[in-house]
């Protein structure tokens, strides 16, 4: 058994390089970069950077902005996604077909919508129109606060349809079973989703739950296509920061706001993943 | 003995490499001529060229050039025109074009006769001198009995023209190729033309059958192709700039690079007796093309970058003779984005390139200094020269008292007037502020908005383009008087305001007949200001386009504030990891010395010294000359129809003889007035000489001392990255529209200038 454990390392070692090589060692040399003047040859300079980072109102607003927007839209696209799913899973074979259009949008490259979304919310434009139509007041939707809302829509419009077949495929494996007697006990399909699909699949909800929260947290293309390198206050992100700040040679803040902002997602990361081991290891004791 | 063994075959590959490396050298051919011709022909085995006055022949590399016609036999053909004759030809015959007057003649030794006159009458096209429609022919070609000539369309703008001419039938056609830059015209296979288009370096196969169908076979990886040579024998085509030779065989799949490293200006190439040659500068080469091994890069070479080919041949040529201890090598990265390319090379510590060439609206050249992405420049000359230059360059390429940057070439964006259209439009001065500039436009508009102008305001064309430009060049005189790296600029003030709702006024002129003239129609009329477009004193005093204007300063925002332009300025930086730190002084300290004047006076007004034309007394003598000769034909002329006029007043003979004799008067008195005309054209290149007397005149020296001191440099880089960060022309394009408020327009632009401002704190 040992002789065979030696092997697969073998095996693995050539992978392991590789990340080694490409992922860690990278890694670790951007965070010891942060940590320099930037100029060559490098010079130590401790916090400077991290103090400056912090201390600079448009990375505070890109992180409070990022913040929020993964606010909205991760929940958004894990409970549409939940529920769709769960409608999807009742509808059986003859769902394929919503499923898979769902999914389109994912395999689309965003900006190929980019001109229909700027037009459906031009102050001109159809949503306009219909809120005109409906007695209220025109909404500058591509500026101000009312942008996150666009932002937000062609974010769901966009991971809605990956979400959806994680989670089908988790509902796929739950029993017909149980949900028959549910059924039988008078059970609606709220309750079921709460009582039944929920906590047998609960891994996969925190696994989804997580994917959303990482591309919520990254959301910058969205931003971008619709906001230039500079849209408005409202909706900048610590992307835009972290982009701007690149084209301008200023590489130490830089990998400063990257480290930062990886560090509070392996807190945030980590503390999900407690939530989900806790909440799994209650389920199985129930 | 098998030990060495590998070391002596080793060896002996080096030596065979060392020989055929030497072999690449070859020695430029005589061709025996003073200056370097300006067009050539290969038929059978003679290569015919125009240089000095002649039409030359040489038979072989090693014999000696033949004069075949000498021009200045030929009074038909002005020495003003010898510049702009072409070389054709077709099977044995050799033909020589005059494109200003559409003539073509067929060569032989000592006669030029003419074989056909191209007549573009029946395609619209009246006049082959400037005029309301003209056509300027270029790159002729023979193929299959027909002749080949390319045109710009000059009213339209929209692009070239391909022209057949039938030798024998005289039946013409023209067809539209939408190329905007055609370098070239060679016949290439299945009846195909090939050119190459410099506006976006594609190779472009031309069908010449009338329907102008073009097809692009490739797009070239290096800038500046000037020649395409298709090789019959070889099937090869060959591609030709001044730092590279490619190849391409058989199709447009695999480009070769081969050896030609001759950087100096190519002025035509073609085969001859089987082999690739380039008549350059230099002289005329044989180009080795029997290498197929891509050309390796010396590694002790000093290495410049740049994404466009600013370097001049005469540059590099002379800074090789001065310092042969330093291999040059020039890398053009058409391509690429030059901050980008000084970043990999910076992050990764690579020393391959070591001197960048920069631009200052790309950057803040003080971030790449205090990124430490530039190494100060050590030498006391350079910063010397530095030092006698305009103060706005010290502030942009110097830190904390280092040079770290030296300057290239500056391009100022100064602003011109023409006063007599100034004048006639009831205006006695240009506007000294924004707001009197928006005022004369809406005066103008109210004044001429129903009927169409044979001159326009500014240049452009429909109302909404010249509402966003005009507030893009507000937002520029904003920003190069206000920028300051304390605190970001406000555009939210009641000036600004005032001024964009001022221009808001223009819309109400939408669909009038100045609002339907389209860009390129308003851009071809003669303009009243012309704003920002890079003409400097000289180049306006050179370009008879820009003859009667006059530069003044752009318009300020405010009254009282103290006058700018804008100008960017190309610069070296050296690459802080080079290991040819020396080289690179060296070679910046050549460049200081050996700076073009007409770049020279730009950077150092102060210094400036009047340059003469060497060429101006030579001109002006053969102008003289010329107009001498053809003052006394005039008289001998007048002279001969004094007497056929007496002899047929007191003529008794016969019918016949008196018509014979009149029919002599009247070709005499033809003649005469020909001369007539000949000379006062003469008349007109002799005062059109003398403004050809300096290169730099000390009248554009004064003209720039007078506005050089407003120059912005820095603050023109803000502006240029606030209207590309921001994307401002669609922010103002949505307010003239109507699609945003102008409260809200200004607010976002405020908010965003602040974002960018605060994002470097």
């Amino acid at each position: 058994m040992f002789e065979r454990k030696k092997s697969l390392m073998l095996f693995l070692l050539p992978g392991l390089a590789g990340v080694l090589l490409f992922y860690a060692v990278p890694f670790l040399g951007g965070m010891a970069y942060s940590f320099t003047d930037g100029h060559v040859p490098f010079r130590w300079v401790g916090l400077t950077n991290y103090r400056a980072v912090w201390g600079n109102r448009m990375f505070l607003l890109g992180l409070k902005n990022s913040l929020l927007l993964s606010v909205m839209c991760a929940p958004t696209v894990w409970l549409l996604g939940f529920l769709l799913a769960a409608l999807l899973c009742r509808l059986k074979g003859s769902g394929n077909a919503l499923r898979n259009s769902i999914l389109l949008p994912y395999v689309m490259p965003s900006s190929s919508v980019l001109l229909i979304w700027l037009m459906l919310f031009d102050y001109g434009g159809p949503i306009n129109r219909l809120i005109t139509a409906l007695g209220c007041g025109r909404v500058f939707f591509l500026s101000g606060e009312a942008l996150r809302l666009p932002v937000l829509l062609l974010f769901v419009w966009k991971n809605l349809g990956f979400a959806v077949i994680v989670f089908l495929s988790a509902m796929q494996a739950v029993p017909d079973a149980y949900y028959e007697y549910a059924a039988l006990e008078g059970a609606g399909f709220l309750r079921q989703c709460v009582s039944i699909t929920l906590p047998c699949i609960l891994p996969t909800c925190f696994l989804m739950l997580i994917l959303a929260w990482v591309s919520a947290f990254k959301i910058f293309k969205e931003v971008y296509l619709i906001g230039g390198a500079y849209p408005d206050e409202a909706a900048y992100t610590l992307q835009n920061y972290m982009n701007n700040l690149y084209g301008k040679l200023n590489y130490p803040h830089v990998s400063t706001a990257a480290y930062t902002f990886a560090g509070m997602l392996f807190l945030f990361f980590g503390l999900l993943f407690l939530i989900q081991h806790r909440s799994t290891k209650a389920v199985e004791g129930e | 003995m098998k030990k060495l063994l590998n070391p002596i075959l080793l060896f002996t590959l080096l030596c065979l490499l060392l020989l055929c490396s030497s072999a690449q050298a070859a020695e430029p051919v005589d061709t025996h001529t003073d200056s370097l011709p300006t067009s050539a022909r290969v038929l059978g085995d003679t290569l015919y060229a125009i240089a000095d006055g002649r039409i030359i022949a040489l038979a072989s590399p090693e014999s000696g050039a033949e004069t075949v016609v000498n021009l200045a036999d030929f009074p038909e053909i002005d020495p003003s025109e010898w510049d702009y004759l072409w070389l054709t030809g077709d099977g044995d015959a050799l033909y020589l074009l005059q494109p200003r007057k559409g003539l073509l003649y067929r060569v032989e030794p000592n006669a030029l006769t003419l074989a056909t006159r191209l007549d573009i009458s029946s395609l619209g096209r009246e006049t082959l001198t400037p005029g309301e429609r003209y056509v300027m022919f270029c790159h002729p070609v023979m193929m299959d009995g027909r002749l080949y000539l390319l045109s710009m369309d000059t009213v339209a703008w929209q692009g070239y023209e391909l022209y057949g001419f039938s030798l024998d039938t005289g039946e013409c056609s023209s067809v539209e190729i939408g190329l905007m830059e055609p370098e070239g015209l060679v016949p290439y296979r299945d009846g195909m033309l090939l050119t190459v288009n410099r506006d976006d370096e594609s190779v472009v196969a031309l069908k010449p059958d009338g329907s102008g169908r073009t097809e692009v076979l490739t797009r070239l990886p290096a800038i500046n192709n000037r020649h395409a040579v298709y090789h019959p024998a070889e099937d090869a085509v060959y591609f030709l700039s001044g730092f590279t030779l490619m190849r391409y065989r058989g199709g447009f799949e695999q480009a070769e690079n081969l050896p030609f490293d001759d950087m100096s200006f190519t002025a035509w190439a073609g085969v001859w007796h089987g082999e690739l040659v380039a008549l350059t500068s230099q002289g005329l080469y044989r180009c080795v093309t029997d290498q197929t091994q891509p050309v390796q890069p010396d590694k002790n070479a000093l290495r410049i970058w740049s994404n466009s080919n600013l370097l001049t041949s005469d540059d590099l040529i002379g800074f090789r003779a001065s310092h042969p201890e330093i291999p040059l090598e020039v890398q053009v990265g058409a391509q690429e984005d030059p901050m980008e390319r000084l970043m990999n090379e910076s992050l990764s510590r690579d020393a391959s390139i070591d001197i960048f060439i920069l631009s200052s609206y790309m950057i803040d050249s003080q971030l790449i200094f205090e990124r430490g992405f530039a190494a100060p420049i050590r030498s006391d000359r350079l910063q010397k020269n530095m030092h006698a230059m305009l103060p706005q360059i010290g502030e942009l390429l110097m830190r904390d008292g280092a040079l770290y940057g030296y300057p290239m070439a500056l391009w100022p964006d100064f602003w011109t007037v023409r006063p007599d259209l100034l004048e006639a439009a009831g205006w006695s001065e240009p506007p000294r502020t924004m707001e009197a500039y928006v005022d004369m436009l809406l005066d103008w508009y109210d004044a001429h908005a129903d009927e169409r102008q044979a001159v326009t305001f500014n240049g452009w064309g429909s109302v909404r383009m010249q509402q966003v430009n005009t507030a893009q060049m507000l937002l520029n005189a904003y920003v190069y008087a206000y920028a300051s790296s304390d605190e970001p600029v406000a555009f939210n003030t009641p000036a600004f305001a005032q001024l964009l709702q001022k221009l808001e006024l223009l819309s109400e002129y939408e669909g009038t007949e100045l609002d339907l003239m389209d860009a390129a129609e308003a851009g071809a009329l003669p303009r009243i200001f012309h704003t920002g477009k890079s003409i400097t004193p000289l180049s306006r005093a050179v370009n008879p386009a820009n003859w009667g204007e006059v530069t003044i300063d752009a318009p300020v925002f405010f009254e009282g504030d103290a006058p700018t332009n804008g100008a960017s300025m190309d610069y070296f930086i050296v690459n802080p990891n080079s290991q040819h730190q020396e080289e690179a002084i060296a070679f910046l300290e050549y460049y200081s010395q050996h700076l073009d004047p007409k770049d020279a006076y730009l950077l150092a007004p102060d210094q400036a010294e009047p340059v003469l034309n060497d060429q101006y007394q030579e001109q002006i003598e053969a102008l003289q000359s010329r107009a001498d000769q053809l003052a006394e034909s005039f008289l001998q002329q007048e002279a001969s129809v004094g007497v056929i006029t007496e002899l047929l007043e007191g003529m008794q003979g016969s019918a016949e003889d008196y018509a014979a004799l009149q029919a002599e008067l009247t070709a005499a008195q033809k003649m005469l007035t020909a001369y007539s005309d000949e000379l006062a054209e003469c008349a007109a290149s002799l005062s059109l000489a003398e403004t050809s007397r300096y290169i730099i005149s000390p009248e554009v020296i004064a003209e720039y001392q007078a506005v050089a001191q407003g120059l912005s440099l820095r603050n023109h880089h803000w502006a240029w990255e606030i209207m590309e960060e921001l994307d401002t022309q669609a922010l103002f394009t949505r307010y003239f529209e109507g699609g945003a408020s102008l409260e809200q327009t200004l607010r976002e632009l405020d908010q965003r200038v602040a974002m960018m401002f605060y994002e470097g704190q």
